[in-house]
């Protein structure tokens, strides 16, 4: 028989368990990370069966600013944002798929409020989706691809040749009959650039294949066409639930943004590929100042390629249907513009992803040479010739200014040039992998985007390429940017993910955006933080900062 | 995607256009509801929604018809082709190239059905869609480069 004192003892014990099991919350539930980057509001997400769910995007908008930030939930179904400043939200799940949406309006946060959790019900049962519009608006270009019926052949088709402009939602949203999809692709593979201004004979593709992908797609997206379920990609999980993104408004639509460059002071600058607009983003605030590009001669489309701010913080920029370089110097708001001798038509584009190299000259390769070229002059002061390649889609220089490199354009390879002995190496990369635009890492190798789904690096050492296919199917690349620690960062276009890639483990890491579309045509890294903070812009309109939290 | 007449003139357009205008156009751009489902909430913060939609500078009207404009005619109705109708000051011309007037009903019409250089949008085009891109025609009729529409999302102004 127990004594009295054996009964305290138990009693204790009793109430110790009921308050451990009951009335303490869950110490993983409340705790805050301790992460520097976080500290902010945080909560649960779970499914309406009181499941945890992972690799949700929880997102809120500043009423104040409409600066979008979004956090992804963990295995226990926790979120946690960084330190917001105070005042209303919306609170929202970005990109819900197979849940029904979740909004809520009016959030008041100051400090580092627990919020209530977040429970989401699914749409079906099923593991396909019914295609919804509300669904078709939230899949990726892959996802259509995933879903739609086809031949690889003829999926192929579209992906290297449909790959860079826009996003697949763009086609695949619409129903043609076979004589509007013929209007539509020849438009498309016979226009110049991206405006498609000046027709051009042949096209981008043989006309037997052309013909074969608008029989294609009136199949498919034809007036008859029986819509698919829908296919999506895994949720994010572990590695890739540990990333913060910010997205930030534009003031203009319809900009075709195209990159996006830093300057000493963090702000990041942004060219509009098809308008006259350029823009300055402080990411402290979300304010943007706009600089009107001074006008155009008639009859030229105006709109800015490239864009590069240089160590005085000068801005510089080419105008690939203008053929024009221009140069703003910030504090006097003055532009000046060197023409750029290229033969090309106007309102063709004249190659404009350059490079400045340390002491202020450009470089591209084309006309089967790499060029150096008086940035105030616009005249060649310097040419390899190629062998090979006639010249390339993007174009780099290294950190200390030895070598350039760039993807062979319209080739499958890399031109790679020693500035330093005049030697000029031109390897192959894979049939359709098309390496584009791209940069040096620390080291020295070059490493570059390309359109077939491929990131593609010459070993400097090895000069040698080495390839490596991006992990979800159907995406495209059309950069890649090393960072101070040799990672390679890249959008996956179509795939509605963000990437880095470590070079010592030959791992990806993907994220997953707010937004389905990852079209980005420039990265640029602000090597100043750690773990290094990433920016790049949509094509559709908005910049996107990525701050990965390890 | 665009679309577009690949060479010169819409000749003879109207004409086709008002042979099919009896028949009632239906846009089939919208994927079809499965039956017994509930159809998710729209959360037009999604931006692709929006952009799907065409909603992302107004939910209706001359505003929304410029952004359709923009996605479905400027590639061939700008400034710069050659060959291809201007369509700003459409409704001061006589008639439209093709031989007919200039009406918001031949102008639709020609929307819907399309003509042997352009693709019909009656798959593609709702009913709202239509109305809002000839308004956008009615009033203003060109995309200016010079001034893309401001985005009603930004509000560090």
């Amino acid at each position: 028989m127990a004594n009295r004192s054996e009964h305290r003892a138990l009693a204790l014990i009793s109430f110790l368990v009921f308050a451990v099991a009951f009335v303490l919350p869950p110490p993983l539930a409340q705790a805050q990370s301790g992460h520097p980057l976080l500290g902010g509001a945080r909560g649960v997400v779970k499914s309406n069966r009181g499941e945890p769910l992972e690799g949700i995007m929880v997102q809120v908008i500043s009423q104040k600013s409409a600066v979008r930030t979004t956090v992804y939930s963990n295995v226990d179904g926790q979120y946690e944002f960084p330190k917001l400043d105070a005042g209303t939200y919306t609170l929202r799940i970005a990109r819900p798929l197979e849940f029904h949406p979740f909004v809520k309006e009016g959030v008041q946060i100051s400090g580092a409020p627990q919020l209530e959790d977040i429970t989401l019900s699914r749409i079906t049962t099923s593991e396909l989706l019914p295609p919804f519009p509300e669904i078709a608006a939230q899949l990726t270009g892959s996802e259509w691809l995933l879903s739609l019926s086809g031949a690889a052949d003829e999926k192929k088709l579209l992906t290297t040749y449909c790959n860079w402009c826009h996003s697949y939602q763009q086609i695949f949203r619409n129903r043609y009959d076979e004589h509007g999809w013929t209007q539509i692709i020849n438009r498309m593979t016979h226009g110049a650039g991206s405006p498609l201004i000046n027709l051009r004979t042949p096209g981008r593709l043989p006309a037997a294949d052309q013909a074969r992908l608008v029989k294609w797609l009136a199949t498919v997206r034809g007036p008859e066409a029986k819509d698919p379920a829908f296919v999506t990609l895994p949720r994010p999980r572990g590695r890739q639930t540990r990333v913060i993104m910010t997205e930030y408004e534009l003031p203009r639509l319809e900009l075709a943004t195209h990159d996006v460059a830093g300057d000493s002071k963090g702000h990041i600058w942004y060219s509009p590929h098809r308008a006259s607009y350029i823009g300055r983003l402080d990411p402290k605030t979300g304010a943007v100042k706009e600089y009107r590009v001074p006008p155009v001669p008639e009859g030229v489309l105006p709109g800015t390629h490239w864009i590069h701010v240089d160590k005085n913080d000068i801005v510089w920029g080419s105008e690939n249907w203008a053929h024009s370089i221009w140069r703003l110097d910030p504090k006097t708001e003055e532009f000046t513009r060197i023409p750029w001798k290229v033969t090309t038509p106007k309102n063709s584009p004249m190659g404009g992803n350059y490079a400045l190299d340390p002491e202020g000259n450009i470089w591209r390769a084309r006309d089967k040479a790499v060029s150096k070229i008086g940035a105030l002059t616009g005249d060649i002061m310097l040419r390899y010739p190629t062998k090979k390649f006639p010249g390339t889609y993007g174009s780099a220089v290294s950190k200390d200014g030895r070598y350039f490199g760039g993807g062979a354009w319209p080739n499958d390879g890399v031109i790679v040039a020693d500035l330093q002995t005049g030697e000029v190496m031109e390897p192959d990369s894979s049939p359709t992998s098309g390496p584009a635009r791209g940069e040096f890492d620390p080291f020295n190798n070059y490493w570059s985007g390309g359109r077939g789904g491929m990131l593609v690096k010459f070993d400097i050492n090895k000069k040698r390429i080495f390839e490596y296919h991006l992990p979800t199917p159907y995406a495209s690349m059309y950069s890649a940017y090393a960072d101070k620690n040799g990672e390679v960062w890249a959008g996956e276009m179509h795939s509605g993910r963000y990437f880095r890639f470590d070079p010592k483990t030959e791992q990806f890491t993907e994220y997953v955006l707010p937004e389905p579309y990852g079209i980005d045509r420039e990265t640029w890294i602000d090597n100043s933080t750690n773990p290094v903070t990433v920016y790049y812009v949509d094509h559709d309109g908005w910049i996107v900062r990525i701050q990965p939290l390890d | 995607m665009t679309f577009c007449p690949t060479n010169a003139f819409l000749a003879g357009a109207l004409t086709i256009a008002l042979a099919f205008c009896a028949t009632p156009a239906f846009a089939q751009s919208m994927p079809t509801p499965p039956e017994g489902t509930r159809a998710p909430m729209k959360d037009y913060n999604q931006r692709s929604l929006e952009i799907y939609e065409f909603r992302k500078a107004a939910k209706s009207g001359p505003e929304r018809g410029q952004e359709i404009y923009y996605f479905k005619c400027w590639f061939c109705h700008n400034a710069f082709t050659q060959g291809i109708p201007k369509l700003n000051g459409i409704y001061q011309r006589p008639a439209l190239v093709t031989g007919g007037p200039v009406t918001d009903d031949s102008i639709k019409n020609l929307i819907r059905n399309g003509t042997p250089n352009m693709p019909a949008y009656k798959y593609t085009l709702n009913e709202d869609d239509v109305n809002d891109l000839a308004s956008f025609i009615k009033e203003k009729g060109f995309w200016d480069d010079d001034a893309p529409p401001l985005n009603p999302r930004y509000i560090v102004r």
